[in-house]
């Protein structure tokens, strides 16, 4: 491994020797790093619950507009499916939120770069896997109730239209997060052959 | 994976601050390194180095001993290489060392500026580490630092023999590197 005249020494020697700005990093700048860092994540993180409260708000409004202006039955039935929308959204948004704390208490980045990667690789895949349960599922109930009031409102061709459209994205969206998590499940096979 | 720890390292703090100016001082300017084998952008890599910083600031607090600081800092700085790489380019084809010929030509048309040899050979070693996954790029950096086998596998997890293999093709990928360089 000493001999100096392999490539492998010459590289070696070019690789220490490489010319870097070797700035000094303070625990102060550390420690205002990291107070940026926490600022950004909670504005980052309000900003989202603040568009997710906003479409939840709106949505409730609608069920509670439909519910008091509405005077038949199917009104009534659209309004609940604004409801199940909001709730639906509220468990998605729950979900999320408990997964991101919980995903932060395991990570252990003193791990080997093995586990790390292992680790990390089967959590994104767990996520991708379960995407249609926790972010699509909720928001099913609710969809299908205002677009049956719709339909049977007599409204047939915006119903098939709009819901179609719907349910399509949600199936597009399914079906990348099931092709993420296949691939993933690909490389984390990869890593574990590589590794033995 | 445990590791026992190094007697040659000066004596740990027990506070958190002075156990991170400690592994500064051993391996401060291995980090940086490790940055640019990391990331070729020079803001990204600044970016990445003092996050690498940070990290590892963070990490010390909960330090439990596991392995030496030099283990451990090593351990977290690649980590928070390799997350970093995954976030920039999720979907970018990264090749295995038996697999680099096949895929990463030597770029027969060189910028002037590496004309020059030495940056010629420090950009081959550059181009050969962004092109590799992360694991062998792991080994490939700790080689490049002189480190021994055992460090190498300390800091990856990988058995002391897949070690040796890897080394083995380290060396022989960039021989061959050198050689095409060379007849160039």
């Amino acid at each position: 491994m000493n001999d100096k005249s392999a490539p492998g020494s010459d590289a070696r020697y070019h690789w220490k020797e490489q010319s870097m700005t070797t700035t000094t990093i303070t625990l102060d700048e550390i420690r205002e790093r990291e107070r940026q860092l926490t600022r950004t994540t909670t504005g980052r993180n309000t900003l989202e619950y603040l568009a997710g409260g906003t479409a939840a708000l709106f949505l409730l409004f609608m069920a509670v507009f439909t519910f008091i202006k509405g005077d038949s039955a199917i009104d009534m039935l659209i309004a609940s499916g604004f409801a199940a929308l909001v709730i639906g959204m509220v468990l998605a948004g729950l979900q999320l939120f408990t997964r991101s704390r919980r995903s932060k208490g395991d990570s252990d980045v003193a791990a080997t770069g093995v586990d790390h990667l292992r680790r990390r690789l089967e959590h994104e895949r767990v996520l991708h896997q379960s995407a249609w349960l926790w972010y699509v599922g909720p928001l099913l109930p609710g969809f299908v109730i205002i677009y049956g009031g719709i339909f049977l409102a007599g409204n047939v061709s915006f119903a098939f239209t709009a819901g179609g459209l719907t349910f399509a994205f949600l199936l597009f969206v399914a079906i990348i997060n099931r092709r993420a998590a296949a691939k993933l499940e690909h490389e984390i096979g990869d890593l574990r052959r590589h590794v033995e | 994976m445990a590791c026992p720890t190094n007697t040659l390292e000066p004596e740990l703090s027990e506070d958190a601050d002075q156990r991170y100016m400690q592994a500064v001082e051993l391996l401060g300017g291995a980090l940086a390194r490790l940055a640019a084998g990391y990331e070729a952008d020079c803001a990204e890599r600044q970016d990445l180095l003092q996050n690498i910083h940070l990290q590892l600031w963070r990490s010390l607090t909960s330090f439990d001993g596991r392995c030496s600081l030099r283990t451990w800092a090593y351990r977290v700085a690649h980590n928070v290489a390799a997350d970093h790489v995954a976030r920039a380019r999720r979907w970018t084809h990264t090749v295995g060392l038996d697999d680099f010929e096949d895929h990463d030509p030597v770029d027969p048309k060189p910028s002037p500026e590496t004309e020059l040899a030495e940056r010629q050979a420090l950009s081959r070693v550059h181009a050969i580490l962004q092109r590799l996954g992360p694991i062998d790029r792991q080994v490939m950096i700790l080689y490049l630092e002189d480190e021994s086998a055992a460090t190498i596998a300390e800091v990856s997890g990988l058995s002391a023999g897949a070690v040796a293999t890897r080394i083995h093709r380290v060396k022989r990928l960039i021989a061959d590197r050198f050689k095409m360089g060379a007849a160039r």
